[in-house]
C-alpha cells in the first residue's frame, strides 16, 4: 500500500509542478494609447501552420511554404489586397507593348537583410541558377517562356539569353512568345531575388533564408517545431506592423485550435466546421472569414474513357450535384460553390454566369441523362487519402443516385491522385483540390485546360479552347485578356472537362492582441499588416 | 556458451535490420506516386526537369537500384535530404530526442503505475483494490489510446491547465507528462496484470514458504524473494511493450504536436520519402532489436535459477 501512496504522490506532484510552469495567457479589455501599445510591441505574432515545402524560393511549393517566404521576401511585384492587381515592389515600373519583352526598372533603394544591393544581376543570376535544370530544382520549368531557357545546361555560368541588363537598376525579359500575364508570375515565390551568397551553400541557405521582405529569420530552421521571424530594419518599403512572426508547426491544424485556446497562439487557422462553429460563439470578432481565396475544389474525370469522354455525360453529372446543401452540411461558412472556371480570387472571376452546368439542377439534369444515361454502368468516385473527403463525396454520389438514378459503387481512397490518371486506364471521377498561384485566370486555364498542361492530368484537349487560352496570353492589356478569357471559361462551361466543385475560404480565430487582421485574398500572407499588443490588460 | 548465445542474437538482429530496411524501402517503393509528386504538386515540370530531379533524390532506378543508392549512402553516413532540402540526418537527430524522452517517460510510468498496481493486487487477491484496479486495467486495454489522449489533453491541459496543450516548448518534463501518461495508459493494463499474475505465482514458491518459514522480513520477502524472480516475465513483456510504445508515439506525437520521429514518419510518409522513412524505421528496429538483446541478457541477473541453467 506504502508503495501505491508513494507513486500516487510522486505523479501527482511531478504533474502540480509541470502544471505551474504551463500558464495560458488571458486577456481583457485594452486601455490607453493603442496605437503607442503597438509601437511598443516586443513579442510577435504567433501562427499556426504546417510544415512548409522548402524555404529556398527556387524550390518551395504549397501554401504554407508561401505564407513563410512571403514575408522574408519581396519580387518585383505584390498583388494588390483589393483587387488583385500588380503593385510594384522592388520593381520602380515593368512595361511592355507587346506581351513580350518586358522592360524593368529597379527601385534603387532595395537591399536584402545582408546589406547586398538588388540589382539587374541580382535577378539575371537568381533566375538563371534557378532555371538551370542541371540544379534540378522544383520551380526550374516556370522560367521555361524566357528565352534561353533551353541552353542553360550547356553553360559553364548559366545567363537566360533572353535577360538583357542595360545597366544597374534597368534590364528587359524576353519571352519565347506573348504572355499578357506573365507580370503576375513575377510576383510568385519562385521569381524572387536571392543573394549572391544563396548559391554558394544552398542548404545552410534553405535553413536561413536571407530575404528582402519586412522580416529576416532570427534563427536558422532545420525542421524543429517553430520558425521564428524578426522585423528587418533593413527593409525599404512599409515597415512591419509587429516586431516578427513565430510560426508553429503543427502535423494537424485542430491542435493548433486547441493551442490558441490555451492562449499560445495569436493565429489559428480553423478547418473544421464544428471547430469554426466553437470559434464563432467564443470569439465573436475575432472570428474571421475571408470567403475570397485561391482555393479551388473540383472533381477530375477520366475523359479518355466513355461514357466521360461525352460532354453531355459531364454536363448532367454537374448539375445533378447539389453544392449549396453539401456545403452547408460539410463546411464552414467560409466555404462557397464555384460558379466559374477559375478561384473566386482571381482576376476577372465572375460570380454568375449564363450557362447552367454549375448549378444544381435536377431537372435538366435528369432530361439530360435521358439522352446518355444509358451507356453509364456503376460509378465509384476517387479521393486522395487523409484528407477527409469521404463524407461529402458519399453526398455527391446521392446526389447522382437521387437525381439520375445512377448506381453508384464506391468511394476508392487513393494514395496519389496526381498519377492516377496517367495510364489512362482508371475508369473513376476523381476528387481533387488546389491552389492558384497567382490572381490571374490564367494559372487555372493554362495548367488545367491546355495540352501539356501541367495540372491536365486526364489530358483533355480542344483545339478551339487552346486556341482562345492562346489569344488571352497574346491581348495588349489586362482588360482584353480578361474578355478573351471570360470567352475560353464559356467554352469550357459547355465541356465540363472538369467538375468545378466549391472553394474552401479560410477562417482565422484571433486573439486579443491582434487589433487588425486585414483580408488579403491575393497575396500568400497578410502577417505584415497585423498590427499586435504585448498585453490587451 | 552463453557468450555464443549473444552473438548469435546480435547477428540474427543485424540480418533482422538490413532486412527490415529493404522491406520499409520496398513498401514505400510500391505506393503510387513519389516524393516528386510532393514536391511539384501542381507546377510545370518539363521532362528535363523532372529528370533531373529524380536523379538529384535517387528516384531514377528501379527498386534495387534505388535501395543500393541509398544504403551505400547510408553507409558513408549520408541519409540523404528531404526532397524540401532539408539533410535527414540532422532532422533525425532533432526529432529523436524527443521521442526517446516521450518513450522512455511513457516507459517509467507505465513500469511504476503498472508494478506498483499488480504487485499490490497479487498480495491481496480478490481485495477492494484487487477488483478495482482489474476494471482500470480493463479501461486500460479497451480505451483507444488518441481518444484518451484527445480527452486528457482538454481537461488536464485545455480546462485545468497543468500541463501544455501541445508542444516541446517547456522541455521535459513539463511537456513531455501528459503525453507520456497516455501513452504509458497503453501498456499499463497489461503490464499491471502480469505482474500480478506473476507475483502471485511466485510468492506461493517453495523457496518464499522457506524463507518465511526461516523468519524473513515481509518487506525483504517481498523485494527479494517475490519481486525479483516474479518480474522475469514482464521483463520480456517491456520489451514488446516498448515496441508498441514507439508505435503509440505516432498517434501521441501528432496528438500533442511533439515533433518527434512518429511526426516526421507521418510526414514523410505521405511525401513518399522513402529515405526518410527508412531512417527512421531502421533506427526504430535498431532500438528494439537492442533492447530485446538486452533483456535476454538481463534474465540472467534477474533470476538465479537461468544462471544456473
Amino acid at each position: 500500500m506504502r508503495l501505491l501512496r508513494l507513486t500516487v504522490v510522486a505523479v501527482a506532484a511531478v504533474a502540480l509542478l509541470a502544471g505551474c510552469s504551463a500558464g495560458g495567457s488571458g486577456s481583457t479589455k485594452t486601455t490607453g494609447d493603442l496605437a503607442a501599445k503597438e509601437a511598443a510591441a516586443t513579442q510577435p505574432l504567433r501562427v499556426g501552420t504546417m510544415i512548409p515545402m522548402s524555404l529556398f524560393p527556387a524550390n518551395s511549393s504549397g501554401a504554407y511554404a508561401f505564407e513563410v517566404l512571403d514575408n522574408l521576401y519581396d519580387g518585383l511585384v505584390r498583388f494588390s489586397p483589393k483587387d488583385g492587381s500588380p503593385v510594384m515592389m522592388v520593381a520602380k515600373s515593368i512595361k511592355t507593348t507587346d506581351s513580350k519583352v518586358y522592360n524593368v526598372v529597379l527601385k534603387d533603394d532595395q537591399y536584402f537583410s545582408n546589406g547586398e544591393q538588388i540589382t539587374a544581376d541580382t535577378f539575371m543570376q537568381s533566375w538563371s541558377q534557378a532555371a538551370d535544370t542541371k540544379n534540378a530544382y522544383a520551380n526550374s520549368a516556370k522560367f521555361n517562356e524566357i528565352v534561353g531557357y533551353g541552353d542553360l545546361p550547356n553553360m559553364a555560368t548559366p545567363e537566360l539569353s533572353g535577360i538583357t541588363i542595360k545597366d544597374k537598376l534597368n534590364f528587359s525579359i524576353t519571352l519565347n512568345q506573348p504572355d499578357s500575364q506573365f507580370i503576375y508570375s513575377l510576383g510568385t515565390s519562385a521569381f524572387y531575388p536571392v543573394p549572391s551568397t544563396a548559391w554558394a551553400d544552398v542548404k545552410a541557405f534553405t535553413a536561413e533564408p536571407i530575404g528582402n521582405g519586412p522580416y529576416k529569420m532570427a534563427e536558422p530552421w532545420t525542421g524543429g517545431s517553430q520558425i521564428k521571424l524578426v522585423r528587418s530594419d533593413k527593409y525599404s518599403g512599409t515597415k512591419a506592423k509587429n516586431p516578427g512572426i513565430t510560426f508553429t508547426i503543427y502535423t494537424d491544424l485542430a491542435t493548433a485550435w486547441t493551442d490558441f485556446q490555451a492562449g499560445e497562439l495569436d493565429v489559428a487557422p480553423i478547418t473544421s466546421p464544428p471547430d469554426a462553429l466553437t470559434a464563432q460563439q467564443q470569439l465573436g470578432d475575432k472570428f474571421v472569414r475571408e470567403p475570397v481565396s485561391a482555393q479551388f475544389n473540383y472533381m477530375m474525370l477520366p475523359t479518355y474513357l466513355d461514357p466521360y469522354d461525352d460532354a453531355k455525360v459531364r454536363e448532367a453529372l454537374s448539375m445533378a450535384i447539389d453544392r449549396k446543401t453539401i456545403i452547408s452540411t460539410f463546411f464552414d461558412k467560409a466555404t462557397v460553390g464555384l460558379t466559374d472556371f477559375g478561384v473566386p480570387a482571381s482576376i476577372g472571376y465572375r460570380t454568375t454566369t449564363k450557362l447552367p452546368y454549375l448549378s444544381y439542377n435536377p431537372k435538366e439534369a435528369k432530361a439530360l441523362w435521358k439522352e446518355v444515361g444509358d451507356k453509364v454502368g456503376t460509378i465509384s468516385i476517387g479521393v486522395p487519402a487523409n484528407y477527409g473527403y469521404e463524407d461529402w463525396t458519399q453526398a455527391i454520389m446521392k446526389n447522382w443516385h437521387d437525381v439520375l438514378g445512377v448506381d453508384t459503387g464506391t468511394i476508392e481512397t487513393l494514395p496519389s491522385v496526381s498519377t492516377v490518371y496517367k495510364d489512362k486506364t482508371y475508369p473513376n471521377p476523381v476528387i481533387r483540390s488546389r491552389y492558384s498561384d497567382t490572381p490571374s485566370a490564367s494559372t487555372i486555364l493554362v495548367q488545367q485546360f491546355t495540352k501539356n498542361g501541367t495540372a491536365n492530368w486526364s489530358g483533355w484537349t480542344d483545339d478551339e479552347v487552346q486556341a482562345q487560352i492562346q489569344k488571352a496570353l497574346a491581348a495588349s492589356s489586362t482588360a482584353d485578356a480578361t474578355k478573351e478569357f471570360d470567352t475560353a471559361k464559356d467554352m469550357l462551361m459547355k465541356e465540363m472537362p472538369i467538375i468545378p466543385l466549391w472553394s474552401l475560404g479560410d477562417s482565422y480565430a484571433l486573439s486579443d492582441r491582434v487589433q487588425d487582421f486585414p483580408t488579403d485574398p491575393y497575396n500568400k500572407s497578410n502577417y505584415r499588416d497585423v498590427p499586435v499588443v504585448d498585453s490587451t490588460k | 556458451m552463453p557468450g555464443t548465445n549473444v552473438f548469435n542474437r546480435i547477428g540474427q538482429s543485424i540480418i533482422t535490420v538490413v532486412g527490415a530496411s529493404f522491406l520499409i524501402f520496398a513498401a514505400v517503393f510500391v505506393l503510387p506516386g513519389d516524393a516528386l509528386d510532393s514536391l511539384v504538386g501542381d507546377n510545370p515540370v518539363t521532362p528535363t526537369v523532372e529528370a533531373a530531379l529524380r536523379a538529384k533524390y535517387n528516384l531514377d532506378g528501379n527498386l534495387f537500384q534505388q535501395y543500393w543508392g541509398y544504403i551505400t549512402a547510408v553507409a558513408n553516413g549520408d541519409f540523404g535530404q528531404t526532397v524540401d532540402g532539408r539533410d535527414v540526418s540532422q532532422m533525425l537527430s532533432n526529432a529523436w530526442p524527443i521521442t526517446v524522452q516521450l518513450a522512455l517517460t511513457a516507459w517509467v510510468l507505465e513500469l511504476a503505475i503498472g508494478i506498483a498496481i499488480g504487485v499490490i493486487s497479487a498480495m491481496r487477491p480478490n481485495g477492494i483494490f484487487d477488483r478495482v484496479s482489474w476494471v482500470f486495467t480493463l479501461l486500460s486495454l479497451a480505451l483507444p489510446t488518441f481518444a484518451v489522449a484527445l480527452i486528457l489533453q482538454h481537461y488536464l491541459a485545455l480546462d485545468l491547465k497543468l500541463f501544455p496543450v501541445a508542444g516541446t516548448l517547456q522541455g521535459w518534463p513539463g511537456s513531455y507528462l501528459l503525453p507520456a501518461l497516455c501513452l504509458a495508459l497503453l501498456g499499463f493494463g497489461s503490464t499491471a496484470r502480469l505482474a500480478r499474475v506473476s507475483v502471485a505465482n511466485t510468492k506461493d514458491s517453495d523457496f518464499v514458504r522457506l524463507a518465511r518459514a526461516r523468519g524473513v522480513s515481509r518487506p525483504r520477502i517481498v523485494l527479494d524473494y517475490v519481486l525479483r524472480p516474479g518480474l522475469v516475465p514482464l521483463v520480456t513483456h517491456l520489451g514488446t511493450s516498448l515496441s508498441a510504445l514507439l508505435g503509440g508515439a505516432v498517434i501521441i506525437e501528432a496528438v500533442f504536436n511533439l515533433g518527434g520521429v512518429g511526426s516526421i514518419l507521418v510526414s514523410a510518409i505521405s511525401r513518399r520519402e522513402g529515405s526518410s522513412v527508412v531512417g527512421i524505421v531502421t533506427l526504430l528496429v535498431v532500438l528494439v532489436a537492442v533492447v530485446n538483446i538486452v533483456i535476454d541478457i538481463s534474465y540472467r541477473f534477474l533470476d538465479p535459477r537461468m544462471r544456473r541453467a
